[in-house]
């Protein structure tokens, strides 16, 4: 079942000297139960593609296209509507939970905060229902944690708060953004394990440019380059034949295959390059890649922005 | 002949006024590094692994133990007789953009040791710092820009540029990649290990990630709970 659509999402920053695509014309499509991951550079129009879900951009920001949640245009929703989606249907697990959380709040009242609000929870009940969550999401002392300010716990700690924040209203759809980011090889391993059972009949979008995350938690990947989406396929397809030259090239640059780096820089999203965006790092560039810009092509579900894949 | 020695370093912390709690950040911790090895330390988080970067480079005093810099003990060094030290060891943070001066130019911040430490006039100046952005591999136009309007792993390469701007012998790089997402990843540790042959460095790399450490380090040890818990030759 069709759970979340976008069409024809565009993004467009106003900026000094013209304007920024932070998201070119993307689609995508989740059933319900579907684990996306969506991989690429910092600055590749990830997170813009993320925050814009649940309308978090700036108001000055021009959004055009549709962003579907069962059949209701979120770009267009009224705001009582856009706040029953948000939080309660649509939870976000936010990036760089250090930072992100309030620092003058204790945890507990973060999460208890919005069943308060929400729920309509007594004060008394929603501290339970925290120490609740906190124990859902693994922690062993959940009243310590409760108490406890975000500058108090660790990364791999703050992470799980903030899990268990985006997970407070029972969505039935999360959004993760960068799960794993500066954690260390066991806090990540154990976020790994706890997304994989949170998210176990929710649809869920997580945004990584871990790919050991992204195999072990997706069951479909795409891969965005300058704020397009390059190539799109089922996880185990993807990471072992990728086809996008930027795709393999993202892959060797991992430690375990040999950190390979790719030449050269993501183009400045003020001025791309005229045909493929890709080209001027490219190394199996065409003469028509620097005219022609590809379109996404479907090889038996797998989906290719490239015209020496053809 | 190692240049960074390090003898029984501890570094306690306590905490609390009435029951007072002693944590110990580092406990006794010692290694040697010579010239041209990148030595490669790791651990979980809150193992440790700053606290020893940072009692090398005496950006914090040890509680006890010996630091000896190619051949001088600067333990029990002040700040100012620390001063000819400096140059001479540097560090490269975990967050590039936090390392940047937000109001200074690039240009201005690989310049300023070239300016304060060095004393070069405008021209000398000009030509070091297109030298060094050319050897980190930046471009020219990326001079009047600032940290705000350049990636995360160009703002690293740019902290690197002004760290060999001072002719350093000894780098800790803590965690220096972490940020950054996997190809800056490996553009920045590929980079260090130019430079590292270039210049002659010895380094420290400090990371959490074993699998980098593998690739980028001659040999590594690993630390946990402040203490060294495995000390592995990777053979030559």
């Amino acid at each position: 079942m069709l759970v979340f659509a976008i069409k024809n999402l565009q993004i467009l920053f106003p900026a000094p000297g013209g304007e920024i695509h932070a998201v070119d014309t993307v689609n995508l499509e989740l059933n319900a139960n579907d684990k996306l991951a969506l991989i690429g550079e910092s600055g590749c129009g990830k997170t813009v593609l993320a925050h814009s879900i649940l309308r978090l951009l700036h108001g000055t920001t021009k959004i055009s296209g549709e962003i579907l949640y069962r059949g209701t245009d979120v770009l267009s929703a009224s705001d009582s509507t856009l706040q029953k989606i948000r939080g309660k249907e649509i939870g976000m697990i936010i990036q760089n939970p250090g930072l992100s959380l309030n620092p003058v709040l204790s945890i507990g009242k973060q999460i208890a905060e919005s069943c308060i609000e929400r729920e309509k929870m007594s004060s008394v009940e929603a501290f339970k229902y925290a120490e609740d969550m906190l124990k859902m999401v693994g922690f062993s002392n959940p009243a310590k944690i409760a108490s406890s300010y975000p500058h108090q716990l660790s990364g791999g700690m703050a992470q799980r708060a903030v899990i268990a924040l985006g997970l407070t209203l029972n969505p039935q759809m999360l959004i993760a953004d960068e799960p794993t980011k500066s954690l260390d090889e066991k806090s990540k391993r154990e976020i790994i394990d706890l997304l994989i059972e949170m998210s176990k009949d929710k649809t869920l979008l997580m945004i990584t440019h871990d790919l050991e995350a992204a195999s072990c938690i997706s069951n479909r990947v795409m891969v965005m380059y300058a704020a397009e989406l390059i190539e799109e396929g089922p996880t185990e397809e993807i990471m072992n034949n990728p086809r996008h030259p930027y795709t393999r090239g993202f892959m060797n640059a991992q430690p375990k295959r040999g950190l390979k780096p790719i030449p050269g820089i993501s183009p400045s999203l003020l001025k791309l390059p005229e045909g493929c965006r890709f080209h001027p790092r490219c190394s199996y560039a065409l003469p028509k890649c620097k005219t022609s810009h590809p379109e996404l092509i479907d090889h038996n579900g797998h989906k290719v922005r490239c015209h020496a894949c053809h | 002949m190692s240049l960074i020695k390090v003898k029984n370093l501890c570094k306690y912390y306590s905490s609390g006024i009435i029951n007072q709690e002693l944590t110990k950040a580092v406990d006794d911790v010692s290694f040697e590094i010579k010239r041209n090895e990148i030595v490669g330390l790791m651990g979980s988080s809150g193992s440790g692994k700053t606290t020893v970067g940072r009692l090398i480079l005496r950006y914090i005093k040890p509680t006890s133990g010996q630091i000896i810099f190619d051949g001088q003990d600067i333990t029990k060094l002040n700040s100012s007789n620390l001063r000819p030290f400096r140059p001479r060891m540097q560090m490269i943070f975990q967050d590039p953009e936090a390392s940047i001066n937000p109001r200074m130019s690039i240009e201005d911040f690989i310049a300023e040791p070239l300016r304060v430490v060095k004393k070069m006039d405008k021209s000398e100046v000009h030509e070091r710092v297109s030298q060094l952005l050319e050897d980190v591999g930046l471009t020219e136009d990326i001079r009047k820009r600032r940290a705000c309007q350049v990636s995360g792993g160009q703002n690293q390469r740019a902290v690197i540029a002004r760290i060999l701007a001072s002719n350093p012998e000894f780098i800790v790089s803590d965690e220096a990649t972490s940020n950054l997402d996997v190809s800056a990843q490996a553009q920045i540790v590929q980079l260090l290990k130019k430079i590292h042959e270039e210049y002659n460095l010895a380094i420290l790399f400090i990371s959490h990630d074993r699998e980098l450490v593998d690739i980028v380090c001659d040999r590594w040890f690993e630390m946990e709970r402040g203490k060294i818990k495995l000390h592995t030759a990777i053979s030559p």
